[in-house]
């Protein structure tokens, strides 16, 4: 399976390497640029990305205009800034970002949109594997070590979050919001008898671990 | 307002509404002007008067006397005395109207008038109260004062013997006349000149209270945030002089609310800076701390969030650090100046920018004899450091930077990027960065310069750029 590449273009060390260290535990392959000037005359180069992370105020040639450039080579782009200003966000999703999001910012959210961004580029594998696990999106199917097991839709959705989010604690509330699209705190019972299922079905007692005030955690 | 509240209601009102400063000076002078004429008119009345009732009663009286002469000279050019026939006689020849005459005082009676044209009756003479006059001719002349009708009259009384009484009547009417016609003058006089003071009082008042009623308005328009309204000075007298004093304090007015405007400003952009500067630190102290919370990290990993949240939280310290000593200054009024020789406090600076200029291998040099300069040592060195911070930032490694003294002067010059001309004015204020990013990794906050504009500023000490790009950077401390 080919690991999404990520380019981040972002001035801020501290940042950017925390966005590089969580996609990395996601699976992803990511490229950091600190300086404007120097991602423009790499691109030219090495253009095989599948999605770019651009922040605005840059040394050396800002996110603004750094843009266009790394459209033109079809990589959907989403700015992160510190910028928050009306006219900046639209000059941001007028000039072709597919997303705008604003420091400080949450990173569960970051890569929540960045799955979803690629799923909508096609860019986004339709199979994930983990452990002995298969998890076919399109089929929407679950093999363990080749034989099919049969999940509630409900529960299939909730692997496939943590299944994409692997390593990655996710909080009862998120996962209420993220699968079952509600925002009710008090339903959280749900989230926890549909991972005892998965726990069960799956045999993921050891790997869907809960991590204590923090939600659970899908790891390999 | 406490002190209105002494009056009864209606009378404040009535000061406060009726009471304009034009009408309590029209009914000042009115009144004055009123009152001084008429005693003046009264005085004047009192003397014409008395004057004109003197003048009357001498006139009369010689008017008396010369007509009593008169019958006394045909009494002796007739030569018979005591008879009544020759009395009625002389006193037809002598043919006055206001004569009267009769004989013996005891026999009231129509007939015992020798002579009498006029309508008086025998008691109208007597039981009046006869005044002896100051007469030593004749047998003596007596007055009494008698009013008929609308006239008045004197009438002089002497006797001629045996016992012949002679009344003359003189009319004294037209001095009352005359009066009354005076006083009438005097009265309409009075008025007129009360008029005609206040119409002059008028005239002068709505001159005089003209620029008063415009500065009035002026304050108003003031009142209400038209800072730069001010009024037109006619005139040096003293409501001239108010009303350049006025415009002079509409001035300072003005300036004050201005500068006022524009620190608030600043305060204002220092608190949205401040916050966006906070914002990158704490995105990475909270982002990381979440990361180490929820991501299953290899170990390497985690000391790399570890090291990083470190670094941020020191980040935020130094810059909570400089921003504290920015407030501290800004309150601090007066700090003490002491005569120093540069040379010291050039080793200071070379002391505390040792490991600095090393890192980049760049070599301080200083150009000093034995100048000196009254300046808190303290907060002098930290200017200097905080200048030569910049410059390394600005240097390539090895270059060079020169600290030297003259007179009056502290010159720190680099020979790195320099500083373009429209950054120039701005790089004082407060996070103020010409190139942001660049001066971040260097660990900057943007916070250098404004203390050290503000320190300079408590020494009287100006700043100036002389830079161009890419030859390099002089700042000049110009002391007074």
């Amino acid at each position: 399976m080919l690991k999404n590449k990520v380019l981040i273009v972002e001035d801020d060390e501290a940042i950017a390497n925390m966005i590089a260290m969580n996609l990395r535990v996601a699976d992803y392959d990511t490229t950091i640029f600190y300086d404007g000037m120097a991602a423009f005359k790499d691109i030219s180069n090495n253009h095989n990305y599948d999605i770019a992370i651009l922040d605005v105020m840059l040394p050396g040639l800002d996110g603004f205009s750094l843009l266009p450039v790394i459209s033109s080579y079809n990589i959907p782009v989403i700015f992160l800034t510190a910028k928050d200003d009306l006219a900046s966000k639209l000059q941001g999703l007028k000039g072709g970002a597919e997303d705008y999001i604003v420091k400080p910012f949450e990173m569960l959210e970051l890569m929540v949109r960045i799955e979803k961004i690629l799923a909508r580029t096609n860019k986004l594998s339709n199979t994930i594997n983990i452990l002995d696990l298969e998890i076919n999106f399109d089929e929407h199917t679950v093999r363990k070590n080749g034989t099919e097991v049969v999940l509630k839709p409900m529960e299939f959705e909730l692997l496939a979050v943590l299944a994409r989010n692997k390593n990655i604690a996710i909080s009862r509330e998120k996962l209420l919001n993220m699968v079952w699209g509600m925002d009710f705190v008090g339903e959280t019972r749900t989230v926890d008898v549909h991972i005892g299922q998965l726990r069960k079905k799956l045999g993921l007692n050891e790997h869907i671990k809960t991590i204590s005030k923090m939600g659970y955690r899908l790891e390999d | 307002m406490s002190i209105l509240r002494l009056f009864p209601k209606w009378a404040t009102d009535w000061r406060i509404k009726a009471m304009k400063l034009k009408s309590k000076i029209q009914i000042v002078t009115g009144l004055t002007v009123f009152a001084i004429t008429l005693v003046c008119n009264i005085v004047v009345m009192y003397f014409v008067a008395q004057n004109s009732i003197e003048e009357a009663q001498k006139k009369s009286f010689q008017e008396a006397v010369s007509c009593f002469f008169n019958i006394e000279t045909e009494i002796n050019n007739v030569g018979e005395r005591n008879n009544d026939i020759v009395m009625k006689y002389i006193f037809k020849t002598v043919a006055d109207d206001y004569l009267l005459c009769h004989t013996s005082m005891q026999e009231y009676g129509e007939d015992d008038f020798i002579y009498n044209n006029t309508v008086l009756e025998l008691t109208d003479l007597k039981d009046k109260k006869y005044t002896y006059q100051e007469y030593n001719g004749l047998n003596g002349i007596q007055l009494v004062k008698l009013d008929y009708g609308n006239k008045n009259y004197y009438m002089y009384k002497t006797v001629f013997e045996p016992d012949y009484y002679v009344y003359k009547l003189v009319d004294v009417t037209y001095v009352g006349d005359r009066l009354r016609l005076i006083g009438i003058v005097l009265i309409i006089l009075t008025v007129a000149i009360t008029f005609l003071s206040q119409i002059i009082i008028t005239a002068i008042l709505k001159k005089v209270l003209k620029p008063l009623d415009e500065l009035n308005k002026t304050v108003k328009n003031l009142t209400l945030g038209e800072y730069e309204q001010r009024i037109e000075v006619a005139g040096n007298d003293e409501i001239g002089e108010l009303g350049n004093n006025f415009n002079i304090m509409a001035d300072a007015i003005w300036e004050r609310t201005k500068s006022l405007e524009e620190s608030e400003r600043k305060k204002t952009l220092l608190i949205g800076d401040l916050t966006h500067e906070l914002k990158t630190p704490l995105t990475s102290i909270s982002g990381y701390s979440k990361t180490l919370l929820t991501v299953k990290l290899s170990e390497e990993d985690k000391e790399k969030a570890l090291s990083y949240i470190y670094s941020e939280s020191c980040r935020l310290e130094r810059l909570s650090k400089k921003m504290l000593s920015l407030v501290l200054l800004d309150e601090e009024k007066e700090i003490d100046l002491v005569e120093t020789e540069a040379k010291e406090l050039f080793l200071r600076v070379e002391e505390s920018c040792h490991k600095l200029l090393e890192q980049k291998e760049i070599e301080l040099v200083t150009v000093v004899k034995n100048e000196k300069f009254f300046v808190d040592v303290d907060l002098m060195t930290e200017v200097l450091i905080n200048l030569i911070d910049n410059a390394v930032k600005a240097s390539s490694p090895k270059n060079k930077i020169i600290l030297s003294a003259s007179d009056n002067t502290i010159k720190v010059q680099d020979f790195g990027i320099g500083i373009p001309k429209e950054e120039q004015d701005k790089i004082l204020e407060p996070f103020y960065m010409v190139d942001k990013s660049r001066s971040r990794k260097n660990g900057g906050a943007g916070l250098g310069l404004a203390i050290t504009a503000m320190i300079l500023e408590k020494h009287n000490c100006t700043l100036t750029i002389d830079s161009e790009e890419g030859e390099g950077t002089v700042m000049n401390l110009q002391f007074v």
